[in-house]
């Protein structure tokens, strides 16, 4: 991964965007406190922290938001400090698909965002879902033979939150040491 | 009319927005606590947005304080 210091701000350069589903959002909400924790804190940070896409680089969609707050799944703010809220019907999306071609499906829709967000820099996307989604986003025939976006689902999104956390902190120490 | 809203940033980036962003007002006790918060450690700015921006609490997230607000 590259790596870009400015004068006074670790930032780091990331490997692919991520957006995140409600139902991860929930499967980690119910995971054991010290991982939910802890993986919330690595996702404001990375979101933070992030060179290209900073304060924006983790997406959830307006939709899946809403569904979360209204039903209290958790407080507000760090669900805004871990996941820049986007609206899914935005014209930067339409470019990719016709407005004519647009389905009205939840997955289908992220899907199509997930692949809009891979035409930025860092090219790749990585969607964040619950184990029992899986089945759904792999028969999805838009997913099909695509590398730009990828479905990772409980654990195996808990190791790419690790992988972009080990990543920040080496940058982060590496800063420390190049300015003692 | 006044709004008030939450920001949770890195240290460095809230330093940065009290510094340069010159229509944000701030308590001098506040200046202290945001510039001698942990560098590289994520804070929890409370902020009255009118015409002016207000900041009125600054709190250091520790793993205690989302323990206890992320239930």
């Amino acid at each position: 991964m590259l790596k870009n210091f400015s004068d006074s701000v670790v930032r780091t350069k990331y490997t692919s965007r991520i957006l995140c589903d409600k139902y991860f959002t929930d499967w980690l909400l119910a995971s054991e406190p010290t991982i939910k924790l802890s993986s919330f804190k690595k996702l404001m940070f990375i979101k933070s922290s992030s060179a290209e896409h900073k304060g924006t680089h983790n997406i959830m969609l307006d939709f899946d938001v809403k569904e979360l707050l209204s039903k209290k799944a958790m407080n507000e703010n760090y669900l805004r400090a871990s996941f820049k809220e986007e609206t899914y019907i935005h014209d930067s999306v339409k470019e990719v698909l016709p407005p004519e071609a647009h389905p009205d499906d939840e997955f289908c829709n992220r899907i199509f965002y997930a692949i809009w967000l891979a035409n930025k820099t860092p090219y790749s996307c990585h969607i964040f879902t619950s184990p029992e989604q899986k089945e759904i986003y792999d028969k999805n025939q838009h997913l099909k033979g695509l590398t730009s976006v990828r479905v990772k689902t409980g654990a195996e999104a808990l190791d790419k939150i690790d992988e972009f956390w080990k990543t920040y902190t080496l940058d982060k120490a590496r800063y420390a040491f190049q300015n003692l | 009319m006044v709004v008030k809203i939450i920001d949770i940033d890195l240290t460095e980036d809230v330093q940065e927005f009290i510094k340069v962003n010159a229509d944000v007002t701030c308590s001098d006790l506040l200046k202290k606590v945001i510039s001698d918060a942990p560098k590289g450690e994520l804070l929890k700015v409370s902020k009255e947005i009118g015409s002016f921006t207000k900041i009125i609490s600054v709190e250091i997230v520790t793993e205690e304080l989302l323990a206890k607000e992320l239930q």
